[in-house]
């Protein structure tokens, strides 16, 4: 009877945590037909849905199915992997102000698009061009710089990790202001389009480049969870309950380094989104990594393809950095939600 | 090497930096014991809780878990035979109970494999610790005491042969912390070796069979506790003075201190206090409370009132036990009650032995000193008081007609010296300019 009764809670636990990520599935695809009908032409959701199903007229098709939809798939991918990213390194760091680029991801990122626009280089590789490929690799070299860095006998302090990557971001971002200031205007404006974040070059090769990544990091993470959810016990605690720290935490350093890189590489430096976004599911879906990580992509996906929309059209005819929108709507949300959790606290 | 042992530490040093937290312990924990590691702050005893649990490496020396280094054993295994219960606090998240609890299979999980026995297990757990009522709450709506069960729970969870605690019931109020022992003897009693860190020695006394003393990083005694904790091994780590006693109900040692050794000196007396048969017990306490000074006469040694001031550390007229009082204890006595700016006569028994004590306060009033009469509400009172055959009465009649007033209670008696003291104190402060 009682053995009956806990299977049954079980089971309830397994559809609880099932119907979160259909649910927050399901939201991402409203999102998505919502968005892919907003623009200078507007499409009610159901025509966006006939063209999906492969009706609609030729200049519909071509709006959604070859100009809208690749920026939009785009838009989830680097949002979900800011969503799952910005989750695994508050876990890792055991804070919920943590986000993706903690460990200077985006100031190695922005360094490496700088420098490559700097010096006017434009070789490609993979289908992508020279200044997403010089953000992917400055990413995750600061990263790596940072947990070089950050290792003492043998151990990565977690505390460490940010301080190190606080001056190693501070490094990389005093030289790339510096680069920017003896750039021409033209390149200048185009390189700060990129540091504000945006989705505009979006092409089908870039959604293909940085869709493994994703991939990758977030399998990876999801491995990780249980361990992740240990080692919010402390590290010294979770090495009692047989977690090989050490490498566990740079196992989960370099996935997220892995998924941010990826996405600063095809969008730019996006802020907020991997703050907000997992500390919200966080609040709403509990804590436990394994549910937390997919919740916190997907919402994060859905949140950024609804910003993009917001971005593309806020101004007619002329369009302003998805970063701008995310900072616009995440940073008043995020100061919200923490006088909302110091009241709590002072009670 | 016997196999009896369950966790063996050989000459272990240990050090953070430049200068050694630990200097060549060695313990055997035989398997199934109970063991109480107590000493002083900075005593190192953490230091070695952490290097049992293999949080720290040993310098030189190693720790056998069942005959075998703990360095050998694999993290997830030796977490199948080793929990720690540390004094980390909540988790970084708010998980539920049950979640929390969940977390010590950790050992037993593979990535991708299922754990059989866990449900179980965490269900025992959740029982056996007695917070399976809890078992949905999330963790930060819980009081301290519930979330140290709880983190009990997570240690059961894991199945271990051997637990280790550091400093577990610290925090904890009365009810939590019996309960927590109630859980820890039970799980003794099913044979799972304890070893825990405690600040209390009377829970030491209490719980163990073994206790370890430590200070500065070495070993100073270990054994039963009647023989581990010794007044003056106590003395030696602790640097304060105990006293032992059975507890007429639970049969442990109780240790209870009785003074921080040079803890400053005691004010000048300005009370002398003329007591007897723990008549003077209460008062003296007050006295002490307030912060009033005084000395205490004529009391035989071994009598209770000569245990409570010299434990207070005051002036005593010391008589024999069992003997009149002398000469010599009476001229003293005589004198301490004049020096002082007022004398209380408490209502003890007075005998032949003792009734110059009545004649000391009779001096002392002659020579102008105020006399309080304290009556009634003491620890030893008996309705016969006066054992000289009306001798005694007699004295207190004529203390009282030449205007001793009479102190209903010891709140009463402090009262009226408090006054008194507040309005001597000036005049005290001239003469000693002069």
């Amino acid at each position: 009877m009682v053995a009956l009764r806990h299977a049954g809670t079980r089971l309830r636990g397994w559809l609880a945590g099932a119907s979160w990520v259909l649910g927050s599935l399901a939201f991402l695809l409203a999102a998505g037909v919502v968005s892919l009908g907003v623009g200078p032409a507007w499409l009610s959701p159901a025509e966006v849905i006939g063209v999906l199903l492969g009706g609609g007229a030729e200049a519909e098709r071509a709006i959604v199915l070859d100009i809208r939809l690749p920026r939009i798939a785009l838009g989830a991918l680097v949002g979900g992997a800011l969503g799952v990213s910005g989750a695994a390194m508050q876990g890792l760091f055991r804070n919920p102000m943590a986000d993706p680029y903690i460990v200077g991801v985006s100031p190695g990122a922005a360094l490496g698009a700088v420098l490559v626009t700097a010096l006017g280089l434009s070789a490609g590789f993979l289908g992508l061009s020279a200044v997403p490929l010089a953000a992917f690799c400055g990413g995750l070299g600061a990263a790596l710089v940072v947990v070089v860095l950050a290792r003492r006998g043998g151990r990565v302090p977690v505390a460490d990790l940010l301080l190190v990557g606080l001056a190693v971001g501070a490094f990389a971002g005093a030289i790339y202001s510096f680069l920017i200031l003896r750039l021409d205007d033209g390149r200048i404006s185009s390189v700060l389009f990129w540091l504000l974040g945006s989705l505009a070059p979006a092409t089908w090769d870039r959604v293909l480049v940085a869709l493994p990544y994703l991939a990758v990091a977030t399998a990876g993470l999801l491995l990780l969870s249980r361990d992740l959810d240990v080692f919010s016990l402390g590290e010294e605690q979770a090495g009692y309950l047989g977690i090989r720290v050490e490498r566990m935490k740079l196992r989960a350093v370099a996935l997220a380094a892995l998924a941010a890189s990826a996405a600063v590489a095809v969008s730019g430096v996006i802020g907020f989104v991997g703050l907000i976004v997992p500390h919200v599911a966080r609040l709403l879906a509990g804590p436990r990594h394994v549910l937390l990580i997919p919740v916190s992509g997907l919402w994060g996906a859905a949140f950024l393809v609804l910003a993009d929309a917001g971005a593309r059209t806020a101004i007619p005819s002329s369009e302003i950095p998805v970063g701008v929108v995310t900072a616009f709507c995440g940073a008043p949300f995020f100061l919200y939600l923490l006088r909302k959790s110091r009241k709590r606290e002072s009670l | 090497m016997s196999p009896e042992l369950a966790l063996e530490v050989r000459g272990v040093r240990v050090g953070y930096g430049a200068d050694d937290k630990l200097h060549g312990v060695t313990l055997e924990v035989p398997a199934g014991s109970f063991l109480a590691v107590v000493g002083p702050n900075g005593s190192g005893k953490s230091t070695l809780l952490r290097t049992m649990a293999r949080a720290l490496a040993p310098r030189t020396g190693a720790v056998l878990l069942e005959g075998r280094r703990t360095s050998s054993w694999k993290p997830k295994e030796f977490a199948r035979e080793v929990a720690v219960v540390s004094q980390e606090g909540s988790p970084a998240f708010d998980y539920t109970v049950h979640e929390v609890v969940r977390m010590g299979r950790t050992p037993y999980e593979g990535r991708l494999t299922p754990d059989p026995g866990g449900r179980r297990a965490v269900e025992d757990a959740l029982r056996e610790v007695g917070v399976w009522h809890l078992r949905d709450r999330r963790l930060s709506g819980l009081s301290g005491g519930e979330k140290q069960l709880v983190t009990l729970a997570r240690a059961l969870a894991q199945e271990p042969e051997v637990l280790l605690l550091d400093e577990p019931t610290n925090h904890l109020d009365i009810h939590h912390q019996v309960a927590f022992m109630e859980v820890l003897l039970r799980l003794n009693a099913a044979g799972k070796t304890v070893l825990m860190i405690v600040h209390d020695l009377n829970l030491a006394a209490r719980y163990a069979h073994r206790v370890v003393v430590m200070k500065g990083g070495r070993i100073s005694a270990a054994g039963p506790p009647s023989v581990a904790l010794r007044p003056e091994v106590i003395e030696g780590v602790f640097g304060a003075e105990v006293e032992l006693s059975i507890s007429p109900r639970t049969g442990a040692l109780q240790i209870q201190p009785v003074g921080v050794l040079s803890a400053g000196q005691p004010s000048e007396p300005e009370v002398h206090v003329i007591c007897g048969g723990g008549s003077g017990a209460v008062l003296m306490c007050r006295l002490r409370e307030e912060g009033i000074g005084f000395s205490a006469g004529v009391v035989s040694v071994g009598d209770t009132d000569h245990a409570v001031a010299r434990s207070l550390g005051v002036p005593i007229i010391e008589g024999e036990a069992y003997a009149p009082i002398s000469e010599d204890a009476h001229a003293r006595n005589v004198a301490a009650a004049r020096r002082a700016r007022a004398v209380v006569v408490c209502d003890m028994p007075v005998g032949r032995g003792n009734l110059r004590n009545l004649e000391a306060a009779a001096a002392a009033q002659e020579a102008g000193v105020p006399v309080v009469l304290l009556r009634g509400g003491l620890p030893l009172w008996t309705e016969q008081r006066d054992y000289t055959g009306g001798e005694a009465t007699r004295l207190l009649d004529r203390l009282a007609a030449r205007g001793a007033p009479e102190a209903g209670s010891v709140d009463e008696a402090v009262g009226g010296l408090t006054r008194e003291a507040a309005r001597a104190r000036p005049a005290a402060g001239r003469y000693q300019n002069i």
